[in-house]
């Protein structure tokens, strides 16, 4: 077919948080690269909650922006409140999370994407993917004009977009996200070329007016005092007098009685949604009626941004009919005057199971076809962009003739998410949460760029600047560490400290390093107590978040050397590959549901394969055995 | 794959031969007959080789052949009866030749390096069983009951085997691995969900359940013991001073002539050991030299070896010849040997009581009097055995025992990270750390039963919290 338009490296279509990543990324990696998107003034819109990290997100926000993606600098741009989660808890749990300016997260990030050299933008909207007639090779994409633009790679993320229902109520129309229509024709298209489809569903709380909240009746939460980044590369942040509040109400037995007198007119309970919603996000009509012993929810006030009375209740996610949700909204304490912007509704979408796709992201059917995000079933800001980040990389580089570029469960939460999508596929929206990770102690947010910076450099995705910056912090770490592995501290200065901190004092002098696994003990509280040891200290470097490297790699080091042990263990079944065409039917010993499974997902190595669920111990033994001969 | 001209009435099958090879399929020196498997790709052409009789390679399947194995040089090696087994019906799946020669030790290594030398390669430990693992013959679970099976002399160890079979430990753990699902689910449910208005992990439910783990396995560990005697049978060691009758007794249970029994002290100059069960149970007895000290170099040898086997039994059994004086330095020598059995149960048998001597020492305390010769108490004595070797153990037949040293490492490995996680909380440690316990934990008992998800604790989440705001 003829195209009015050069042919292109990649193309990305959809322009969400995962289109956002996969266009910057293979852009700056060297990739012409085209990102069509139904609506350039809608570049990486959150659709649901004006926030950014969490728990076990807030680690992929890390990661993202220390192999040089883009969510970490546009976070810390729009923030408008930041607070690091779970600090009570050990340093792996320790999770930045912000509340987002929602427009200006959507500006900046269009900013960061035009500053790409090889990045071309179009608002158009696909309807098919281009093969070669056996259906084996993407060469481009069609839009609904009749428009043909040719590329060797093309990355599909579309998001709550393909064939998107809404509903609220019982009414419910096509659309992809409050006030935008749905993409139709992408599903039929990848369905002829044999991939299997699959629907989900997810919802989101009302909008409300904030002007219209007693916010007396209402909890306040600030953000932090000395507030932490996203970006390994982010400067200053907002103080906490500059950063927007949090507002925390509950919702009580009335609240929930009104909701229940919709529930015979909710498409959650009448059968006209039955696709899966994660369980751990679910509406305030599930919650009601799955713990009907609890009498009460706790609900979250957002704000949508800086200059905007629109704010976000978090924890009130529902599709009941509007005339319920308002009423039951104004039953809330503190909303009894509430005015709702926008009602909350449920959404059903397309996404593909995604054992049809490969550690790269690449699908297995079409070479050079790539999906990313919720189009693979996950759920989340997060775990769409750090897919699309690997897709536009790996896009890029399939381009390049270079090999793929795959993170380890042992390397990255990254890893863990997508070996968990292609090995386990998913039932319900796929959210990460730290213990899906096992090596947890070493996954960190702390060290995200001690793990992946070089390696994001390397693939020319991580800036010369950032390169510099980490190598300049790692080695000051290594210096800092030596410092206070030789340098001997003595009772005389040490003893004061202790015994003010109520931990025991020095028989004898001892190496500075021996006193820091105390759990009464910081690093800082050494330097304090000997200032010659800081004097030195300082010499090497001020950077407050190498001293906390070393201090956690001290304290912990017990834990995180059995980690290591164990992921030495792993290494060889995770480093051995399986032959794409290896025939499991001639396998006669391996168990029928297990030979079955490892046909569907072929695994890509003998450590995913041993993940699979139904896959047998002996099963991987008897593949383990087979590999060997 | 073709079919094979060597084998006619082979049905197509997708069995990939390996290289043939060979080892001695029965133990060495026991039995009449032993027999030598070959399995592999043209086993039973190979073994024609060697074979004089009829043409083995036009024979049917499961049929059984008499003939001449001979050597390079034509020699006749032994008499021999084969057996035929085509792909794949066979024990390992592969085309297989049993062999039975004749039982000596000299002559079935004969036959075996005839087979050698026709260029089969010697097998490794347990290959055949994985190769009829691998090729579907069989469980890997099921290839460690079988082999369990196969070494099981007695009843009881038949019952453990055919209990793992069942899967019996296998539920038995799968509750463990629930409650410990459970437990990480009520540690997880604070770190991931530090958001949600859920209740946290009540640290002293958290300390009971893991407690009551841990006793639990502690339970189990406990029948390991009983379990190794009953499947490795009880090994149990005579003593006493040289001919005390201590060859006679042990012929007396036997009821073959094992060891050289004559009225010459130091006759037996070794350690002998014989397979005997009683009532069910195995017992693996040794015969002793007779401990004294003595100049004569084989015969101290003997008696260091002796002391070796005194020092592993589970069962030691002291050995008092009745017809001769209790001297000074026997008294001393059996309290010696009563106190360092400790925990070794040590049953003190008068013998020769039929021409004892007319003294009565009053200091020595037979747990019993017998004599070997004819065969009176020999009931009684046998009973007792069986009775003292299992004191303090628990034992039912019905109840479950931990067999295998295997599961046995991995149930310790699964308690000392139980017990690690609780002395982590005891330290006030959070809960991404006795998370890390409790995973290891799980990952221990999936080394039996197969691994544990995160999915598993998630669903644990997410049924018994409201989660979500």
């Amino acid at each position: 077919m003829d195209s009015l338009f050069p042919k292109y490296d990649v193309i990305v279509v959809g322009a969400g948080h995962a289109g956002s990543e996969a266009a910057g990324a293979a852009a700056e990696i060297g990739a012409n690269t085209l990102l069509i998107t139904m609506n350039l003034d809608a570049i990486a819109k959150m659709s649901c909650n004006p926030a950014i990290g969490g728990v076990a997100k807030g680690q992929l926000v890390r990661e993202i922006d220390a192999l040089g993606g883009l969510m970490g600098k546009v976070a810390d741009k729009s923030g408008v409140q930041f607070r690091i989660l779970n600090t009570s808890k050990g340093p792996a749990m320790w999770s930045p999370r912000c509340q987002s300016d929602r427009a200006l997260y959507s500006k900046t990030m269009r900013e960061e994407l035009e500053k790409k050299e090889n990045l071309h933008f179009r608002q158009d909207n696909v309807v098919d993917v281009l093969t070669t007639d056996d259906g084996k090779r993407a060469t481009g994409v069609k839009t609904s004009t009749g428009q043909v633009f040719e590329a060797d790679a093309v990355i599909l993320t579309t998001g709550t977009f393909g064939n998107g229902l809404m509903h609220i109520g019982e009414t419910n129309f096509g659309g992809g996200r409050s006030g935008e229509r749905a993409s139709i024709g992408i599903s039929a298209a990848l369905e002829d070329l044999g991939f299997e489809v699959g629907r989900l569903k997810t919802g989101t709380p009302p909008r409300i007016d904030g002007r219209s909240i007693n916010y007396d009746k209402l909890e306040i939460q600030y953000g932090d005092e000395d507030p932490n980044a996203f970006s390994f590369m982010t400067e200053s942040l907002p103080s906490r007098e500059e950063q927007l509040t949090c507002w925390i109400g509950n919702t009580n037995e009335e609240v929930h009685d009104m909701l229940r007198s919709g529930f015979d007119r909710s498409p959650m309970f009448n059968g006209t949604i039955d696709s899966t919603g994660p369980r751990y996000c679910p509406s305030i009509e599930d919650k009601i009626n799955r713990f009907s012993d609890k009498d009460s929810h706790q609900l979250f006030l957002e704000p949508e941004g800086w200059n905007t009375y629109e704010m976000y209740l978090n924890g009130f996610s529902t599709s009941l009919p509007e005339d319920v949700q308002y009423k039951a909204l104004r039953t809330i304490p503190g909303f009894e005057d509430a005015v709702m912007l926008r009602p909350g509704y449920a959404i059903e979408y397309d996404y593909f199971p995604p054992y049809q796709i490969r550690r790269s992201m690449e699908t297995k059917i079409t070479e050079g076809l790539f999906f990313a995000g919720q189009i693979n079933g996950t759920t989340g800001y997060e775990e769409a962009g750090c897919q699309g980040l690997m897709a536009g990389i790996n896009a890029a580089r399939k381009v390049q003739g270079k090999e793929e570029f795959i993170l380890k469960r042992s390397e990255a939460y990254i890893g863990v998410l997508i070996d968990d999508l292609i090995t386990k596929g998913t039932e319900e929206p796929y959210r990460m949460f730290t213990s899906r990770a096992e090596h947890r102690i070493l996954l960190r947010q702390d060290n995200a760029d001690l793990r992946l910076t070089e390696l994001g450099h390397k693939i020319g995705l991580a800036s010369d600047d950032r390169f510099e910056k980490f190598k300049t912090k790692k080695e000051a770490i290594d210096k800092i560490h030596d410092l206070f592995a030789d340098y001997t501290v003595y009772p005389e200065k040490m003893d004061p400290m202790l015994k003010e901190q109520d931990t025991s004092t020095l028989s004898q002098p001892v190496k500075a390093k021996t006193l820091i696994p105390r759990p009464e003990l910081s690093i800082f509280n050494l330097m304090n107590a000997d200032p010659e040891l800081k004097e030195k200290a300082q010499e090497i470097t001020t950077d407050e978040l190498v001293y906390e490297q070393v201090e956690i790699q001290i304290k912990y080091a017990g834990y995180i050397e059995k980690e290591f042990e164990m992921v030495e263990e792993m290494k060889k079944q995770e480093d051995t590959l399986i032959p794409d065409e290896l025939n499991y039917d001639k396998i006669s010993s391996l168990s029928s549901e297990g030979q079955q499974k490892m046909e569907r997902i072929k695994p890509e190595t003998l450590g995913q394969a041993s993940r699979i669920s139904g896959v047998t111990p002996s099963d991987i033994s008897v593949l383990m055995v087979y590999l060997n001969n | 794959m073709t079919k094979q001209e060597a084998s006619p009435n082979t049905e197509e099958q997708d069995i990939n031969q390996k290289e043939p090879i060979t080892a001695i399929a029965t133990p060495v020196g026991e039995g009449g007959i032993a027999v030598i498997r070959v399995s592999g790709k043209n086993a039973i052409a190979k073994v024609n080789e060697a074979f004089r009789g009829k043409d083995l390679t036009k024979q049917n399947s499961h049929t059984v052949h008499f003939g001449n194995i001979v050597n390079k040089n034509d020699n006749v090696v032994d008499e021999v009866l084969v057996t035929l087994f085509h792909s794949p019906k066979s024990y390992t799946g592969e085309e297989t030749v049993e062999i039975s020669c004749h039982g000596g030790v000299l002559v079935t290594q004969a036959v075996l390096e005839v087979m050698l030398e026709l260029g089969i390669r010697s097998a490794e430990p347990g290959e055949f069983t994985q190769r009829a693992f691998l090729n579907g013959k069989m469980e890997l679970s099921q290839a460690e009951a079988v082999a369990d099976l196969i070494h099981a002399k007695s009843q009881k160890a038949m019952d453990a085997a055919h209990q793992q079979l069942e899967g019996q430990l296998g539920e038995h753990i799968k509750q463990f691995r629930q409650q410990i699902i459970d437990a990480t689910a009520m540690v997880e449910l604070e770190l991931d969900f530090v958001e949600e208005d859920v209740e946290f992990a009540d640290k002293e439910e958290l300390e009971r359940l893991l407690k009551e783990l841990d006793e639990e396995i502690d339970n189990l560990l406990a029948t390991y013991e009983t379990g190794r005697l009953v499947k490795h049978g009880v090994r149990t060691v005579f003593i006493g001073l040289p001919n005390a009758g201590k060859s006679t007794l042990l012929n007396t249970l036997v009821g073959k002539e094992r060891a050289i029994v004559t009225d010459i002290a130091g006759t037996t100059r070794d350690t002998i050991d014989v397979d005997w069960s009683y009532d069910g149970l195995r017992f693996k007895l040794t015969d002793t030299a007779g401990l004294r000290d003595t100049e004569d170099v084989i015969e101290a040898e003997g008696v260091k070896r002796s002391q070796e086997a005194f020092e592993k039994a589970d069962l030691a059994v002291y050995l008092k010849d009745l017809s001769k004086e209790l001297t000074q330095e026997e008294r001393e020598d059996i309290a010696q040997f009563q106190k360092s059995a400790g925990d070794t149960p040590f049953v003190l048998i008068g013998t020769k009581n039929d021409i004892a001597l007319d003294i009565e020492d009053e200091r020595m305390d037979y747990d019993l009097k017998i004599s070997a010769l004819e065969g009176g108490k020999i009931d009684d004595l046998k009973k007792l055995m069986k009775q003292r070797a299992l004191e303090n153990k628990e034992y039912d037949s019905s109840s479950l025992l931990v067999t295998s040293s295997r599961h046995r490492d991995a149930l310790q490995n699964a308690q000392e990270n139980v017990r690690s996680a609780l002395q982590a909380l005891d330290q006030g440690m959070t809960g991404d750390f006795l998370s890390i316990d409790l995973r290891s934990a799980l990952k221990d008992l999936g080394t039996i039963t197969g691994e544990i998800t995160t999915e598993d604790i998630l669903d644990s989440i997410f049924s018994r919290f409201c989660i979500g705001k």
